[in-house]
């Protein structure tokens, strides 16, 4: 007899804790440990075809008599369970078919539901890392959910701020708009009072000229320079000036 | 170290210090990353600065800082990303610390660049555990503190840690290794 058939059992249980064990007429000898746990209810001599339903792409009934029957991967939904089990079924030398099986998770949080834990797997099985890598995919992804909701967050911002400038922008328009008008009738005015026939002296808050225009050049024969910083009173008031009309006019209201 | 860590670190202060304490560590640490990929690699000379930056700013010594982080590792980082494998990975304090290693193991073959610590179980009593630990990188050893104390209470038990150094106490080639004596109260 080959080494290979002196495998003693216990030791595919413990590299296959939930495997199923047939008998040539399908029925089930025993299943592994792990399994034991899914499948609570007494499943010896129970067809294995009678546990399991297709799942989608899968092989059933299990035909034995297929002669690609150990290069078939299968998988297995339970009638029952919210379980699915892929596996490979090989030959023995008894004429009878072991099921290497797995249970299938999409998720760790199957494995809560399935009230399984680490130590029910076996420890080379590679359901264990596949569970780590979907676990560092949602975390990725729910990374990139987290970055997408800031970028909208920061566009919102953005959109915000940009409204809030567009107004400022409107309201600067606005008033340059009216300064414009205003600096256009002050040229108009400008015009008007550089071209009247009557003397037109502008004077500062203090009463000092600042202007003067041509009409009053001509009438008192002083230009601009000369009279700049002078009160009018100071520089057209002499000796001959009737001090009664001087009082007079120093009653007179002020322009504010 | 990977973004994690770091998410963990920054977890850990913008939910006890706030926001704007987080801008000035960062500031502090000359750290300039907006948000931290979980995934992906960063030297650790990042982590340990954003640490001593945040020692400083919220007075706190850096060992108990540490501790605390273990605690929001556990209950906020581990819970939040591997909740289901968590409850997956044993039944008590001591199962979970057998299955640690391999969890390990299996996080480093799908993040290459990651150098997990490695604990194991030298010496198992009824209420009490010796645990060897052992990391590439040296000072953290009160955040594995805080892990066990964090890990203990979700396993309904409250430890108590004392800390061996090694015989060197010198890290043999690059490893530094600390025993940690656990015990704890029976359980009633």
């Amino acid at each position: 007899m080959s080494s290979e058939s002196n495998i003693p059992f216990s030791t595919l249980e413990k590299l296959f804790p939930f495997y199923i064990w047939i008998n040539s007429n399908c029925q089930i000898i025993s299943v592994g440990r792990s399994l034991k746990k899914l499948l609570p209810h007494s499943t010896i001599g129970i067809n294995v075809n009678s546990l399991f339903m297709k799942e989608r792409g899968g092989v059933l009934p299990i035909d034995l008599s297929s002669p690609d029957l150990e290069k078939k991967l299968y998988l297995l939904k339970s009638v029952s369970e919210d379980l699915t089990l892929r596996g490979q079924l090989i030959g023995m030398p008894d004429s009878s078919f072991f099921l290497a099986a797995s249970p299938w998770v999409e998720s760790p949080d199957n494995l809560i539901a399935l009230d399984l834990d680490l130590a029910d797997f076996a420890v080379h099985d590679p359901i264990l890392d596949l569970l780590n890598v979907i676990q560092s995919e949602r975390m990725a992804s729910g990374e990139i959910k987290a970055l997408v909701n800031k970028l909208s967050q920061q566009k919102a911002s953005l959109k915000e701020a940009n409204h809030s400038l567009e107004e400022q922008n409107r309201t600067v328009l606005k008033t340059q708009q009216e300064l414009e008008i205003q600096a256009s009738e002050a040229r108009k005015l400008a015009h008007v009072a550089s071209r009247t026939d009557n003397a037109v002296i502008i004077t500062n808050d203090r009463g000092e000229i600042e202007w003067v225009n041509e009409s009053f050049e001509k009438l008192t024969e002083f230009n601009l320079n000369e009279v700049k910083g002078i009160t009018p009173g100071k520089l057209l008031q002499g000796p001959e000036t009737d001090q009664k009309t001087v009082k007079t006019h120093e009653r007179l209201p002020q322009k504010p | 170290m990977y973004g994690l860590v770091n998410k963990a670190v920054q977890g850990l202060v913008i939910e006890n210090y706030g926001e704007e304490t987080w801008d000035q560590i960062k500031e502090r640490a000359n750290v300039d990353v907006e948000m931290f990929i979980s995934n992906e690699s960063y030297k650790d000379s990042l982590t340990y600065d954003l640490l001593v930056a945040t020692s400083e700013i919220v007075n706190q010594p850096a060992s108990e800082l540490l501790r605390l982080l273990g605690h929001y590792w556990i209950n906020e980082v581990a819970v939040q990303h591997y909740g289901a494998m968590m409850d997956a990975g044993g039944n008590s304090f001591v199962e979970f610390m057998k299955n640690l290693p391999n969890f390990h193991r299996r996080v480093a073959m799908i993040f290459p660049n990651l150098e997990p610590p490695s604990f194991s179980i030298l010496k198992e009593e009824k209420n009490s555990i010796h645990l060897i630990y052992e990391s590439t990188r040296e000072g953290l050893e009160m955040f594995v503190v805080g892990i066990l104390e964090a890990l203990a209470k979700r396993h309904k038990i409250e430890i108590k840690i004392d800390q061996c150094k090694s015989e060197s106490d010198q890290p043999v080639e690059g490893v530094s290794q600390r025993l940690f004596i656990i015990s704890w109260e029976p359980v009633s």
